[in-house]
């Protein structure tokens, strides 16, 4: 049975990793800059990044960082499973904008984030995860879904870590779910169905 | 290891895949330059659906009573339905799974709904569209993993079918274009501005193309062909270029190779995007892999990049390669323009072996590898 070894839930008002909250000090930013701020760590390509990225890599830094991983070391046996509602869409609408008849001015650095599966690139690339990493789309959060993308990653038998959960934007409310789940461990919550719903009703 | 039961293709090269495996045997191409097409400023060359068609075929189907469908669903549609005609296999059954792989849906609505809210923007709403249409009671599952999507849908149906939950998967892919997705390749200066080139020196650039394809998976053996073993791997590099050493999609096609002799691989359908650094990367994989001295296709030239359609519908003519024992030409293919010279070739040639091997790869630092058999 494979084991939740460690998780961190985001969202517009709340921060927390692993049973232990955050402390987010509120100021002028953007929550997301003051929840990255909050972790202590330096990566200027986060102030690149779009919304959806950034919470999906305040998110995972907390997760590894809980994990006690090193970023830079190399993880060939982690994947990354994300899902989501509604995809890149703002984005979309920001890239739209540049499109106009009367504004034509493509913008290839917001274009490049108008696809699902970047903020897992993100991760990837910050964490140096170099096993499978897809993402799917879902009309709301399911954790039985959840549990099928997992166990369908563990399929391939070099997967030993699986970073996976939800990552959402939608109208700029940041809504995440990211959990570890170790394919042989002994510690953590077992990776059920009703464990994983409960981590994303912690809120 | 899932069995292929049936498949589809809808292109501007035509509907079924036998008619768009025919045009590229006599080397024709969708690809057309087009001019003050989506209000796109800039000409651009594509592949593109003949809309009037599409609503034709669509006003004359069993599916004509569904009102205000898109482009994109109604090509989708009209491939899975062409499919599963010529099968025994029950879509309404809850022992039936629809799989739709698609990067960018009906986001052209975006000109008429600036703000996004409206729940056709949705990629799982175009994918229930679609699995109810067949009335199909699950919830259809939805790949958007950038250009890797539609191997990656096949690689996800063979471990749904795996899993025993299902006996049959409907894997849809589809792309429509609009002037988001060209102006969007345009500002990353990725298109060629006529023909593009694959793997060859003077590529300059990707075209992009519109498509629906759909292959229809069963657990049970049947069929002539199966999908065998597939893997998706992350550079772990950069989100918008690949890595220079291919990291990703050599060790996706390391973990593919296993256990396979490469003497049964009759060639390699790569993604060839005729980008300068996709085709690059390709060589150094494929020359990891020891896969460099096998014929080497790519399916740009006559279809374009069809983006989340691609890894289905370039699947389903590798299978009548395969059928056929032919490696595909690359057309206007003249010199070696990548770091490792693979096998390409301008004309039609003979390939031995039982198998091939698809290769794609897409932003995210995506890639995606699966090997196909014939039983």
């Amino acid at each position: 049975m494979s084991r939740i070894v460690a998780y961190s839930r985001l969202t517009d008002s709340c921060f927390e990793v692993s049973g232990r909250s955050v402390a987010v000090e509120r100021g002028e930013e953007q929550w997301i800059t003051s929840a990255y701020r909050a972790l202590g760590v330096s990566y200027p390509k986060f102030f690149k990044m779009d919304l959806l990225s950034k919470a999906g890599f305040v998110a995972a830094e907390a997760l590894m960082s809980a994990l006690g991983c090193e970023p830079t070391e190399p993880k060939p046996s982690t994947a990354i499973v994300l899902a989501n509602s509604w995809s890149s869409l703002g984005d979309d609408v920001d890239y739209q904008s540049h499109i106009g008849a009367d504004n034509y001015y493509p913008s290839p650095s917001l274009f490049v984030y108008t696809l699902a599966n970047i903020v897992g690139g993100e991760i990837a690339i910050r964490h140096h995860i170099s096993g499978e990493s897809i993402s799917y789309i879902d009309p709301r959060f399911s954790a039985s879904r959840m549990v099928d993308y997992v166990d369908w990653a563990m399929a391939d038998s070099t997967v030993e870590r699986v970073v996976c959960g939800w990552v959402e934007s939608f109208d700029r409310k940041i809504d995440v779910l990211l959990m570890a789940v170790d394919r042989t461990t002994d510690s953590g919550e077992e990776f059920t169905e009703e464990n994983v719903e409960k981590l994303y009703n912690i809120i | 290891m899932i069995y292929v039961v049936a498949d589809n293709i809808y292109t501007s090269l035509g509907f079924g895949s036998d008619a768009n495996y025919h045009s590229v045997c006599k080397g024709l191409s969708g690809l057309r330059l087009r001019n003050g097409v989506f209000g796109v400023p800039q000409p651009f060359v594509a592949s593109l659906f003949d809309r009037g068609e599409v609503d034709g075929c669509f006003g004359a189907s069993r599916f004509a009573s569904i009102g205000g469908l898109s482009l994109f669903e109604k090509s989708m549609i009209l491939s899975a339905s062409d499919a599963l005609s010529r099968t025994d296999v029950d879509p309404a059954s809850p022992r039936t799974l629809f799989v739709v792989s698609t990067t960018k849906g009906n986001v052209e609505l975006l000109e008429q709904v600036a703000d996004g809210r409206d729940s056709r923007l949705a990629l799982w709403h175009s994918a229930q569209i679609v699995s109810r249409a067949f009335g199909n009671p699950n919830s259809p599952l939805v790949l958007s993993n950038a250009c890797t999507s539609g191997l990656c849908a096949q690689i996800v149906a063979d471990r749904a079918l795996q899993s025993g939950r299902y006996d049959y998967a409907v894997v849809v892919g589809g792309d429509v274009l609009s002037k988001f997705v060209v102006s969007g390749f345009q500002s990353f200066k990725a298109l060629s501005s006529d023909r593009c080139r694959p793997y060859d020196a003077s590529r300059h650039g990707l075209n992009l193309g519109e498509a629906a394809a759909t292959i229809v998976f069963a657990r049970e053996p049947k069929g002539a062909f199966a999908f065998e073993r597939g893997a998706i791997r992350n550079d772990a590099n950069h989100i918008s270029g690949p890595s220079r050493t291919a990291e990703g999609q050599y060790a996706a096609l390391q973990y593919v190779m296993q256990g396979i002799d490469t003497g049964s691989v009759a060639f390699v359908c790569a993604h060839g995007t005729a980008t300068l650094y996709n085709d690059d990367m390709e060589s150094v994989a494929l020359h990891r892999a020891a896969l460099d001295d096998k014929p080497v296709t790519s399916l740009k030239c006559y279809f374009g990049h069809t983006l989340g359609a691609a890894g289905v519908l370039e699947t389903i003519i590798s299978l009548a390669a395969l059928r056929d024992s032919v490696a595909l030409p690359v057309l206007g293919y003249e010199r070696n323009g990548v770091q490792y010279p693979l096998c390409v070739s301008p004309v039609m040639s003979k390939a031995k072996g039982n198998r091939f091997v698809k290769i794609i790869s897409g932003f995210g630092g995506t890639n995606a590898a699966a090997s196909f058999v014939k039983l």
